[in-house]
């Protein structure tokens, strides 16, 4: 195929992918440039920072390329690369943790000598407030198991319909209703205290 | 399966109400059809415990934020250099393909010797088994079942999960993953390795686990892990402790108030106090109940009690008045997570009737 820029960018997901499964690695290109804010997103959820976000969201694109054989026609191409996305976010943490558990044998004697951290100072600032409340919306998703935090960000934040998560998580409709019912229902239990005291948010 | 899976103590409670679970979830992001927002509607209309639910749900959902974090910088320019790199290397050496593929040859030849070895095993033992006839972990089931028989559940055990690892993607693989999980969680209480069976049964099998048990216990393993399983170790100490197994567990429904467990240890109380043969409905419920809680004697396991019989009268019998003058008592209660618990059930009675998602 002989496209210029233009062409690429008036292709649909589906058809970039299928270009790319075929080699075009152009298609490549628009594909990232097209998702990566996305992409970027879920992993800034789950990571809870910049860098790792990057790293993260580096590392699904560069497997999204590597694997696009394993991208099925039927179905869409975006719930298939964001479910990559938070595999790779939930890999990434499995990795974090072992790796602090690991850390903090040696420096736990050198850390408990210390006064604890005060905690920052809490203004009225929205954004302070703000950047709270995502941290505690972070920390909650630790909590899900993989499959309720995947229903729950693909739904919640990424805007998808059930039936593309189902048909991406390969299982029915109604197990994936009743997956992203319990995430909220533990949801509920690790973020009562922050929305009940603020109704409305 | 179903009668091997039995938990009566999830029967016991809002069975019919797990079915609109699902529904109230896509409700919130207005992901429902037609027909099905009017089932939900219906079902809203009669049933406060799902409408207070779902309110809940609704200021949850609308709580969390769903604002992007913005991505600043381009990710190609550094992703089409590791893919360049990437390509460099696999485009280099190309002995290093032989290699491979000798490897797999090897591979290919190892496991033919393995299955052949395993097909002469079995034929030894019953001429009903015809070699490639059987699917993958059909054998090993049958061989299960009977360990099952023979109550040598530990071999039975280790016998299927490696028969799991070694068929991936059998068309039986989730009814020995059920099989797997059921033996750890029942047969041999062998708790994280439940947890992580129902937690994979739940993730790679999601369409068995439209069975409640399922759910139900994955529910529980995952509420007690935080607290590395003592609960539920407490439970089966109490449910064998013979003649002292009421007092034992009176003191597991004081120790971990609000929690799972608790409910099941508060069922088991109530069964020791049933009349023989009654069915556990409704009044029978009740009074069943109502006994446990006089042969209590910590005040933390009858007020633990009196909220179940107040759940009972809203859910069972549809009596409002009668719910509230128990979780009345209770939210008064000096046990905070108990009088949480009250205070949350005595708020969804009065709570408005909640109309949908926007």
């Amino acid at each position: 195929m002989n496209l210029d820029e233009k062409d690429w960018q008036s292709l649909e997901d589906r058809e970039l992918a299928l270009a790319l499964k075929r080699g075009e690695a152009k298609a490549f290109e628009e594909l990232v440039r097209r998702h990566q804010g996305r992409v970027y997103a879920v992993a800034y959820r789950l990571t809870g920072n910049r860098e790792d976000a990057l790293d993260v969201a580096q590392d699904s694109l560069i497997k999204a390329y590597q694997r696009i054989d394993a991208w099925q026609p039927t179905g869409s191409f975006l719930p298939w690369l964001l479910r990559l996305t938070t595999n790779q976010a939930i890999d990434f943490l499995r990795r974090r943790k072992r790796q602090r558990h690991e850390q903090l044998d040696e420096t736990f004697i050198r850390d408990s000598e210390h006064a604890p951290i005060e905690p920052s100072i809490m203004d009225t600032d929205q954004r302070v407030r703000a950047q709270e409340i995502d941290e505690r919306v972070r920390q909650a998703l630790v909590v899900l198991s993989e499959t309720q935090r995947t229903v729950f960000v693909l739904r919640h934040f990424e805007g998808l319909q059930l039936t593309e998560i189902a048909n991406e998580l390969g299982c029915t409709v109604g197990s994936v209703k009743v997956h992203l019912f319990r995430a909220l229902k533990k949801l509920k239990k690790e973020l009562g205290d922050l929305y009940e005291k603020n109704p409305g948010g | 399966m179903k009668k091997t899976l039995g938990v009566d103590a999830f029967k016991w409670r809002g069975r019919n109400c797990r079915v609109f679970r699902g529904l109230i979830a896509a409700s919130l992001y207005n992901d429902l059809s037609q027909n099905e927002t009017q089932t939900l509607q219906e079902h809203l209309a009669s049933c406060p415990s799902c409408r207070s639910q779902a309110a809940a749900l609704d200021r949850l959902a609308k709580f969390i934020p769903v604002t992007a974090p913005a991505l600043d910088q381009d990710l190609w320019p550094a992703i089409r250099r590791a893919i360049r790199r990437a390509h460099q290397r696999n485009y280099g050496p190309i002995r290093l393909s032989w290699a491979a593929g000798l490897a797999v040859g090897l591979c290919i030849a190892a496991a033919a010797a393995v299955t052949y070895g395993f097909y002469r095993t079995y034929n030894t033992h019953g001429d009903a088994v015809i070699a490639g006839a059987a699917l993958p972990l059909e054998n090993d089931l049958a061989a299960v079942a009977d360990m099952i028989k023979d109550h040598d559940y530990v071999s039975a055990y280790r016998r299927l999960e490696k028969a799991i690892e070694a068929s991936p993607g059998s068309p039986l693989a989730a009814e020995a993953q059920v099989q797997l999980a059921d033996l750890a969680y029942s047969k041999l209480n062998w708790y994280p390795e439940a947890y992580d069976a129902y937690d994979r049964l739940v993730r790679d099998h999601s369409k068995f686990c439209t069975l409640t048990e399922c759910i139900s216990r994955h529910e529980l393993l995952d509420e007690a892990r935080a607290l590395d399983y003592a609960p539920l170790y407490a439970l089966d100490a109490a449910r064998r402790a013979g003649d002292n197994s009421f007092s034992r567990l009176e003191s597991v429904l004081a120790r971990y108030p609000g929690t799972l467990v608790a409910s099941l240890a508060a069922e088991d109380m109530a069964r020791q106090s049933l009349d023989k043969g009654a069915e556990p409905a409704g009044e029978t419920h009740v009074a069943a109940m109502e006994r446990a809680k006089r042969r209590c004697t910590n005040p933390v396991a009858i007020a633990r009690l009196k909220l179940e019989i107040g759940h009972i009268y809203m859910r069972e019998l549809n009596d409002a008045a009668m719910a509230r003058s128990f979780y009345a008592e209770v939210a008064n209660f000096e046990d905070k997570t108990l009088a949480t618990l009250a205070e949350g059930s005595l708020a969804a009675l009065e709570k408005p009737v909640l109309t949908g998602a926007e």
